[in-house]
Formats: C-alpha cells, structure tokens, sequence
C-alpha cells in the first residue's frame, strides 16, 4: 500500500519518468494480456468448476462443497496427497547431490566440459524416453541391468521388483526423477559457484583449509540463496510430478505411485471427463503448491536479511 | 434454307448445352458432405477404404464422403472436443463397443431403433446386433468388425519344455499347468496377461461363471466363492513364480512385446495381432500354433466389437444411415477380412468359404478358429454404470492380493462394498 501511494505520487510529479512508466506497461500488457486468456481465465474457471457437476458431456450444475467434501472422502485421493508430500523427500537429495556435482565440474581441468555435458544428457533428453529407458532396461524385474549386476555381485540372491512392490515403486520413481534433474541444478550450483569471490577461497587457502573444507565451510554457506532457489524450484516440481509416474508405473501397483496429478489425470479418463471434481484437486494442489511458495519465500527473506 | 437451317440446329445446339449445363445433376456447391473417422485404418487399409469411399460416391452422386482416420489415442479426445465445441462434429463416427455405450448413456447418439428397416437389421448377426448394439431401448450402431481372440503360441518355445507342440490349453486349469512347466523348464514365462487393465478383470470373473452385478445394476455379486478362487489363480500363480508380477502393472503393448521377444510362449489376443507379429518377428510368426480361445467355468467366448454410429448433432441423418449401413453391408465386409485378419458382423459374409477353407498358415487357422467360435455365440464386456471408476476399484483389489497385501477374500469384499458406493451415486 506504501509502495502504491509512492508510486502515483511519483507518477503526478514526474512527466519524463510518467512516460517511461507508460512504455513499460506498454510492454508489459501484450504478455499480461496472454497469460490473462490463457492462465489466469482458466484458473479462475476452474475454480468456478470446483462448485458443479460438470462433465464434458452434460450440462453444469451448482453443487457446492460436494466435490471438495467428496475429496476427503476419497482413499485414493488422500493416498495421492501422501505419496505427493512424500515426492519432496526428492527435494533435499537432489539440491544437495546436485551442489556437490558442480563442485566437482567447476574446476579448470582437460576434459572437464564432457563431463559437464554428460551430467546434462539427462536433462535435455525427454522424460517419455528416460522413463521407458529406466523402466525397461534397468529397473525391469528379470532382465534390467541393476538386477543383474547386483545379482552378479553376489549382493542380492534374488532379482529385487524395484517397480512392482508397493514400497520400492515409489523410491525407485523418485530415484529417475533425481538422476535426470541432478544436470538442470548442478547448472544453477556452477553459476552460483562463478559469484564465490576468489579472495575468499585464497583466504582460505593461506589459513590451512582444505579442499572439503572450503565445499563445506565456504562454498556451501555462501550458495545459500541458491539453495533456496533450487528447493523452490524443485519442490514445485516435485509437488506437480507426473511424466515418471505416466511412463514407468500408471500410479500401480495398487495406487503406490499415484500422485495428485496423476490422480486428476486418471479421474477425468475414468470419470467421463469430471470436469467439477478434477477442479477440486487441481485447486487442492493449487493452494498446496501456493502455500509452499509462500513459506519458503518467507523463509529465504528472512534468511537473507540476517 | 441450308443457312437457316445451319442456324437453327446452331440454336437448338446452343439451348441444349445451356440447358444440360444448367441441369447438371449436382454442383460440387450442392452436394451434401457426409463427415466420417475412423480409427487408425489409413497406415495399412487406406486403398480399401477409398475404394469404399469412391464406391459410395459413385452410386450416390449427390453426397460427398469426407473421410477422416485419427490415431487411436488422439481419437476419444478430438471426437469430444467437436462435442463440447459443436463445431465440425462427424456425421459418422467409429466407436468401439466401450466407448460407443458411454457415448448411448449421454444420448449423443442416433437411435436406429425407427430408422432403418427390418431387411437392413437382418443383415447382422443377431447375437451381435442384440449385444453389441442395443443399450436398453435404443440401438445406437451399427456392427462393423469383430474380434475373437485365440490362443496363439509358440511352438519353439513348447517343445524345449517338453509339451505337445501341435496342442494349445483348451482351458486355465490347463494353462496353468502349461505355464508352470514351461517356466519350469525353459526359465520363461508362459504367458504374461494383463489382468488389471481395465474390463480384463471383470472379463475374467464373467467367463468363470461368477455374477458380476445384479439386475438392476444396484449391487455387486462377485464376492462369491467362485469370485475368490477366480483371484486366488492369479494370487497362487504370482506367489509360485509361474505368473510374471508385470501381470498387474502391465498393459496390452507389452504382452505382444514379449511375445514377439520369445520371452513368453503363449499369447491370447485377437488373431489381427498376428500381422504384428509377422511384420516385426518373423521367426516367431513362423513357429506360431493356433488354438482356440481358453474357457474357464462357462463356455463364454469374449468378443469385440468395432462399431459405426451416427451422431446425433448430424445435418443429414439419413444419408449417414445410409452411408453407415453401406459401409457394413456383407459385400464390403467380406472385402476388409480379406485384407486383415478381422471377423464380419454380417450373417451372408461369415458363412462365406473363405472362412472355411483355409490355408496352412497361422493367420489362416486363426481365421477359421476364430469364426467358428463366434458362430457359437457372443459374450460381450458386461455394461456398468461408471464402469471405468468401478474396474479402478476390482484392479485395485487385484493388485492388493496378489501382492500379499490382502487375502483374496478380503480384497474381493472390499471391492464389492467400493463398488455397491459408487453404484448408490446418482
């Protein structure tokens, strides 16, 4: 409110910066104009949809509460909720196995960009062909490598149903989605790793710390905000979850791997495209995801002003 | 006199041009354009489907087919976002037997019930048109192609387990029995189904005799003890090793892919499959034995069907009907089995020599086989109420047993009472 004020009263006083102000809303509406149509409408739609019954086929009628009351009753949603909540267990493993990758590539030796390139493969290859590519070759019951090696290690005597036990299923998703977004993080750690003022780290070099040292005692307290822009980011991420689960499980076996996405996904195939209850999860998730964002916002503000 | 005569037959020349000209039969502006899709048929029958095309539109020359194939994963979509949008919404439209009874329930569909005559109907096979295309009062299709699935096996693959290489499983009990030696034996899996994928299940329950639903479609009835030892099968076969766990995880690409791979020696699908398998594994295709589709308790026969209907919203109902029945008359249906191993829904066609006679090959015998089971009746998915919410339920259920979660019996009660809530919903 104190901003706005300054601001119109900054906008009555000054005409140059009144038409510098202008140009930039000018600017500004084509994309507000866009998202309005396209993100913002249909937010506010589904929103309205979360109070009917409204399916494709049929004509909207005013419900109420019913679908989110419907929710709370539904096993299968509740179940979606955890597995969803428990897909940020990915958050931390991935923010901090990610800042250690880029510890070990921000260095200037030979060959140290194919290693770089390597660790993103995974990212710029599509979810569709990683998923069918862990699913079939490494992670399959009898025939995937992992089985096999392990087997031939001698570290397990039978073949473990990474995919196919209601307690490994889960993990073992998680486990793709990290390997394939540890190269998208380890990019932002080496970014935040190029701002590390080199005085810094030669301070601490002539006061005896070693290399670990300087990753932990350095290195890892000065990529704080960093850090908080990755758990955000993949927090986020990890709330919407879905490729993995749609390529590698179908939220099987017996709803192990379902997750809210999914669960909205296959609630508007099974249920004749239920427009009203799918909105209900989508705006469950949407405030889940909002409140998250706010908090650790929160967090980080705080953080920073110390 | 030669002058004026010269003239005159000018002028009567020039009138009669003018005239035929004007009386054209039809502008191209006039012509009626009858939209119609079809699913995922222009990659391998697109010549068929032309000639059908130029075939109508010469004998009617007033219409205009627009024909239109989709992909069969785009199709359920596009088809309800012309829906939803009410623009260019086809005038006939394919629709397997599943799709077609939720599309009857919202009444979106013409009911041919008054439209077509006695003569037309007479054409289908009666089983069929009964089962396949009556949804309560209405009749909302026309039958096309049927699908009658057969056991196909590998032959290879039988005799390094030391079974009859010439005798497929007439019956479960039998599979399971061949399923365990050959895994015994070879190491491989027998057969990989794919019991939790959607209607499987409830197919399976339905042909070991258990009733599913009652008549009024208000309660559940398939926790019976035949219910439970329908599951407790699949539980055993899981447990012993002699049924692969992707069982319950898996969907129907994947039984083909392991057929194909030799990774599993027994296959049952419909005998159009069999195109796949020759195109893509050709040894296997050459070791391929046929044997008729597996019964359990009942002698049911599971059939699918694909079916032609009219949509409700169309400009020209009539010659949608018309084009419709044409496209499934005896004549043209024989013309398509011809082409690809699928099975007629017209009585004159399946009583054609072609399939009787065979050739000695597997698409052959999986042609003879598979009509002379449909000659024996037709058992089609049972139709349930939110059916897709309710297979959720029962594949559930599944999964929990056979992974050890809950005993059949337990899995199979708690399915019932989820299916007798969603069944009290409106």
């Amino acid at each position: 409110m104190k901003q706005l004020k300054s601001g119109i009263r900054f906008w009555l006083k000054n005409k140059k910066q009144r038409r510098i102000l202008l140009t930039a809303y000018f600017f500004l509406f084509p994309t507000l104009l866009i998202m309005g149509i396209f993100l913002f409408l249909p937010m506010i739609q589904a929103f309205i949809y979360s109070f009917q019954e409204y399916s494709l086929l049929s004509k909207a009628k005013f419900i109420g509460l019913t679908n989110y009351l419907r929710l709370f009753r539904d096993n299968v949603f509740l179940i979606s909720l955890k597995n969803s909540i428990l897909y940020l267990i990915v958050v931390p493993i991935i923010a901090f196995l990610s800042f250690l990758l880029a510890v070990l590539v921000d260095r200037q030796i030979r060959g140290i960009n194919f290693f770089r390139v390597c660790y993103y493969v995974p990212v710029v290859t599509s979810m569709i062909v990683v998923g069918i590519v862990w699913k079939q070759l490494m992670l399959s019951d009898e025939t995937g490598y992992l089985n096999h090696i392990l087997l031939k290690l001698h570290l397990i005597k039978k073949p473990i149903f990474w995919l196919t036990t209601t307690q490994l299923a889960l993990p073992s998703v998680m486990f793709v989605t990290i390997w394939k977004g540890l190269g998208y993080y380890m990019v932002i750690f080496l970014a935040g790793l190029r701002t590390i003022p080199n005085e810094v780290l030669e301070a601490s070099i002539i006061d005896g710390a070693k290399k670990w040292q300087q990753v932990f005692y350095i290195k890892f307290p000065l990529l704080k905000p960093t850090f908080y822009l990755v758990m955000i980011i993949s927090s986020i991420a990890a709330l919407k979850v879905f490729e993995e689960i749609f390529v590698m499980t179908k939220g099987n076996p017996s709803f192990s791997t379902s997750t809210i996405v999914w669960r909205i996904y296959r609630v508007w195939i099974s249920e004749n495209y239920n427009m009203g209850y799918t909105s209900a999860m989508g705006v469950i998730l949407f405030f889940i995801t909002l409140a998250f964002s706010i908090l650790s916002t929160m967090y980080v503000v705080r953080e920073s002003k110390k | 006199m030669n002058k004026k005569c010269s003239v005159l037959v000018g002028i009567i020349v020039l009138i009669f041009l003018l005239v035929s000209g004007c009386s054209k039969p039809t502008s191209e502006s006039e012509k009626i354009t009858i939209t119609f899709w079809t699913i995922q048929l222009k990659e391998h029958y697109s010549d068929y489907m032309n000639e059908l095309v130029v075939g109508y539109e010469t004998t009617h020359p007033n219409v205009k087919i627009k024909w239109v194939d989709i992909d069969y994963k785009g199709y359920e979509d596009k088809l309800l976002s012309t829906i939803v949008s009410k623009q260019d919404i086809p005038d006939v439209v394919n629709l397997d037997y599943g799709n077609g009874v939720k599309y009857a329930e919202k009444n979106v569909l013409v009911n041919l019930k008054n439209e077509i005559s006695d003569e037309v109907r007479n054409r289908y096979i009666p089983e069929v048109w009964k089962k396949v295309c009556t949804y309560k009062d209405t009749e909302f299709c026309f039958p096309w192609y049927l699908s009658c699935g057969v056991v196909m096996y590998n032959k290879q693959i039988f005799k390094d387990a030391g079974l009859d290489p010439a005798k497929s499983p007439k019956d479960y009990d039998e599979l399971y029995q061949y399923c365990k030696q050959i895994r015994e034996k070879t190491g491989k899996y027998g057969i990989l189904m794919t019991i939790t994928e959607s209607e499987t299940f409830v197919n399976l329950l339905d042909l070991n005799g258990v009733p599913i639903i009652n008549e009024g479609k208000t309660k559940a009835l398939f926790n019976t003890p035949k219910g439970y030892e329908t599951l407790e099968y699949f539980v055993k076969g899981i447990k012993e090793g002699v049924f692969a766990r992707e069982t319950i995880t898996e969907e129907h690409r994947k039984p083909t892919e392991w057929y194909m791979s030799g990774k599993s020696a027994i296959f049952m699908t419909g005998p159009q499959f069999l195109k796949i398998v020759k195109e893509n594994a050709p040894e296997v295709y050459q070791d391929t034995g046929i044997g008729p589709q597996l019964i359990w308790g009942t002698d049911k026969i599971i059939v699918a069907a694909m079916n032609l209907c009219i949509m409700n919203a169309t400009q020209h109902k009539k010659e949608a009907i018309d084009f419709a029945a044409y496209v499934t008359n005896p004549e043209n249906q024989l013309k398509f089995c011809k082409i690809v191993t699928i099975l007629p829904s017209t009585v004159e066609s399946l009583k054609d020599e072609y399939f009787v006679n065979v050739e000695n090959t597997p698409e052959g015998l999986a042609r003879k086989i598979s009509a002379e089971q449909l000659m024996r009746g037709v058992t089609v998915t049972p139709i349930l109420p939110h059916r897709d919410r309710l297979y959720e339920q029962l594949n559930t259920a599944v999964q929990s047993a056979c992974l050890g979660e809950k005993s059949a019996k337990e899995a199979l009660d708690e399915a019932v009472e989820k299916w007798n809530q969603i069944l009290a919903e409106k």
